[in-house]
């Protein structure tokens, strides 16, 4: 037991450093920034339940139940990722492992560990929700003494479902980690279909929701649901209905026993196929997959670190997820969001107003394909040294990264236009584009310029490199500030009386401040980068 | 072929020089090893020398073309296998060394004449067309060593080639720097293994703490029958007279 709890310890010791701060001002600071974290999600759930409970929901057993199942199924798909991590992928395994301990107690302390992870991403999400349960629904103090005792079972049931969907999970992965294309593609798939369920509720919802005649029937129909159904789903209804009768106390340890048996044979069940799974990962794998074998083709210094950056990133799915999600699927997201527009507009004056918020969908969605070059100096880790020995200099090296973020973000930014000629007129979508093209080229140039000037260089290999660096959160914000800017400039402008001058004065814009970015770039370029060192 | 004339460097932030007026100078055709113990200033220089530090004061010629004003001229001349054998692991062997011949403007022909060869002596034909990523440590050092000889440079650098090789291809390494030198070439490499630089190098030098401490020619030193290890421990502070045999 006692290893078992070294072990616990030794993990999440490993994983946080809030209570290891050398100055307890340090230490006290990190947890105001946590509670402030709790505080404001607090406050948004209890404008947004002010906002639902004024239109006549009621608190009850089945409402909760309901929540709760709804919950925890959306986040599912974080504990499968949590119990993955932790368990298969986590990079501690290989060194844990070597410690004079048995595989159950490993084990154990790797389960433990999901549990200790998974009660506080709960915690965050229910301890504001059943606080404004409590306070909308008028509960009385019996509730409030006894959440700390519900918030300490609720992970337990998503991670025994999270632990036994993992073991196919960890199949499919492993495959499509030899099949990067495949891979890529299902990622894809996924999030836009995910997409599409979201849109297409969100597009329903708003349709209903301006009608407001129907409102009140629409409520009587939820509220209504929300009887039929929450009283179905058994253990989460008994659990809910306790919460809110003190009489109903018993089902509490009813529920606590429940949870201890199906903890146990999931231990005993998932137990087995941990170590097959788990150990095949930690192994160096030599003589991969053998690719096309081609022959030496000859290219030009820039093309070649052109199709360098490419194929680098696109055998990674990982990588394209994290820098090019939003590019390959910025017409489909743009199509989508303008449907949302017109189906949200029906009640709204200012119809011309839906050209500015397209323009601002499409420049957000263009600056955040420009993310990976805030790290494009950086992700070369150990292989920066390659930057200072070839005889190819900087400025060239450069421009290939930033002709190579260039390529998808127009590239997405044409197929966008294409699309969007079908929804308005071509002269817009033509201008716009433009626009938008400048601003993306200033925005590469800035986040290439950010990186150059406070690389994070580390000193491990490609497949352990940090893929992002200190300038891609700042990059982030900033690409989101222009891509708002630009679409603010035409709504504020869409009572203009010559409406193309908006168009003309923001291509103006970002050509200036495409100069400007390329500008700085450059004279970057001949001051700073000869003197990164590593 | 190489000329290092008053190299100072030091490091931003620190006040100590980590190479302090290094001056030396190697000939074309030979083999010579850069002897220094940890921290002693070998990687430094090393890493001044191919272009990845700048430095303060000095100058770095090879071939008669500075690095400092002339730095493409200067890579060009120049192959450079790191410590740390990083390589672009996502690519294959093949892309790795194509894209580096294309960096250094190879014709396919004359890449694929070096690489063919290369390969043979290393072994590494079966494993080309792989992930490098799939590389065990020696393979990764292989076709690292490739990248770097495929524009057949007349300077070539290693930073402690040796370590972490097993035997047969720690042999296969050193079979390939002899051939690299007789056919007119200089080869200079770091190391903290004595008997290889002994055996294997026509010159070499030790510094210590950032300073040149001396350069021995280990023809002479044999012919004299004193031994590089205990010049090396003398130098260092091991032993008090490292002039005198073991």
């Amino acid at each position: 037991m006692r290893k078992i709890w070294n072990l616990l310890r030794l993990q999440i010791d490993n994983r946080t450093d809030i209570l290891k701060t050398a100055s307890p001002r340090k230490m006290c600071v990190s947890l105001v920034k946590v509670l402030g974290l709790l505080l404001a999600i607090i406050a948004a759930l209890a404008f947004a339940m002010t906002r639902i409970f004024l239109l006549g929901f009621s608190i009850n057993a089945e409402l909760i139940a309901l929540v709760m199942l709804i919950t925890q199924a959306i986040t599912l798909l974080f504990t499968i990722g949590h119990v993955i991590s932790t368990l298969y992928l986590s990079r501690d395994n290989e060194l844990l492992i070597c410690l004079p301990v048995t595989p159950n107690q490993f084990f154990i302390s790797k389960v433990l560990l999901i549990y200790v992870k998974e009660l506080a991403f709960h915690s965050m999400l229910f301890l504001p929700l059943f606080l404004c349960f409590g306070v909308f629904g008028g509960m009385p103090i019996s509730y409030y003494c006894a959440l700390p005792l519900y918030l300490l079972l609720l992970p337990v049931l998503p991670i025994i479902v999270a632990s036994f969907l993992s073991i196919p999970v960890m199949r499919v992965l492993t495959f499509l980690k030899r099949h990067a294309v495949l891979a890529i593609f299902v990622l894809l798939a996924l999030v836009a279909g995910c997409l599409t369920v979201y849109i297409s509720l969100l597009s329903s919802l708003m349709e209903s929701f301006n009608i407001v005649e129907q409102q009140m029937q629409i409520v009587s129909d939820v509220n209504r649901a929300v009887l039929a159904t929450g009283g179905k789903i058994a253990v989460y209804y008994q659990l809910a209905e306790a919460m809110l009768s003190f009489s109903l106390w018993y089902r509490m340890p009813l529920f606590l026993l429940l949870c201890a048996l199906l903890a146990f044979f999931t231990v005993l069940l998932i137990r087995p196929f941990y170590f097959r799974i788990a150990m095949p990962q930690l192994e160096n794998r030599t003589g991969g997959e053998r690719r096309q074998r081609n022959r030496f083709r000859h290219d030009g210094a820039f093309i070649s670190l052109i199709k360098k950056e490419t194929v680098c990133i696109f055998r990674a799915p990982s990588e394209v997820f994290q820098y090019f999600l939003f590019t390959l699927l910025m017409p489909f997201i743009v199509v989508f969001y303008d449907r949302l527009l017109m189906a949200a507009t029906v009640n709204q004056a200012g119809v011309n107003m839906i050209a500015g918020a397209h323009v601002m969908i499409v420049a957000i969605m263009a600056m955040l394909s420009n993310i990976s070059s805030a790290s494009a100096i950086s992700r070369d880790s150990s292989n920066f040294h390659m930057s200072k020995i070839i005889p190819v200099s900087y400025f060239t090296q450069v421009f290939a990264k930033l002709t190579f973020n260039a390529i998808f973000t127009l590239g997405a930014l044409l197929a966008t236009a294409f699309f969007s000629c079908f929804r308005y007129p071509v002269w817009q979508v033509l201008l716009s584009s433009l626009a938008i093209a400048f601003a993306a080229v200033g925005h590469i140039a800035l986040c290439l310029d950010m990186d150059i000037k406070n690389p994070t260089i580390s000193m491990q290999g490609d497949e352990e490199s940090s893929t992002t660096s200190k300038s891609t959160p700042r990059a982030l914000v900033i690409g989101l500030a222009i891509g708002f800017s630009m679409g603010l400039f035409i709504i504020l402008q869409s009572s203009a009386k010559h409406a193309v001058l908006p168009y003309l004065v923001l291509i103006v814009g970002a050509l200036a401040f495409a100069i400007w970015r390329v500008w700085r770039l450059i004279l970057r370029v001949a001051l700073t980068y000869d003197k990164i060192e590593m | 072929m190489l000329e290092i004339k008053h190299l100072t460097k030091s490091y931003a932030g620190s006040a100590v020089n980590a190479v302090e007026d290094l001056s030396i100078s190697l000939r074309a055709g030979e083999i010579y090893g850069f002897l220094g113990s940890n921290g002693a200033g070998k990687s430094t220089t090393i890493k001044a020398l191919v272009g990845i530090h700048p430095f303060q004061q000095g100058d770095i010629l090879i071939d008669g073309v500075s690095i400092k004003t002339e730095p493409l001229k200067a890579k060009m001349q120049i192959g450079y296998v790191s410590d740390n054998h990083a390589v672009f692991e996502r690519l294959t062997g093949r892309e790795y060394v194509t894209h580096i011949a294309n960096l250094y403007g190879v014709s396919p022909t004359d890449a694929a004449t070096r690489c063919e060869d290369l390969l043979a002596i290393f072994n590494l034909k079966d494993a080309f067309d792989h992930p490098i990523k799939s590389y065990s440590h020696g393979m990764k050092q292989k076709i690292s060593v490739i990248g770097a000889l495929v524009h057949n440079p007349k300077l070539w650098v290693l930073d402690e080639p040796l370590t972490g090789l097993d035997p047969q291809s720690a042999y296969q390494l050193k079979k390939v720097m002899k051939r690299h030198a007789r056919a007119g070439n200089t080869v200079f490499f770091s190391s903290h293994i004595l008997d290889v630089v002994e055996n294997l190098c026509d010159r070499c030098c030790i510094i210590q703490k950032g300073k040149l401490q001396g350069v021995y020619d280990l023809a002479e030193l044999r012919a004299e029958g004193r031994s590089l290890e205990r010049i090396f421990m003398g130098v260092i502070g091991e032993i008090e007279d490292g002039s005198a045999d073991a």
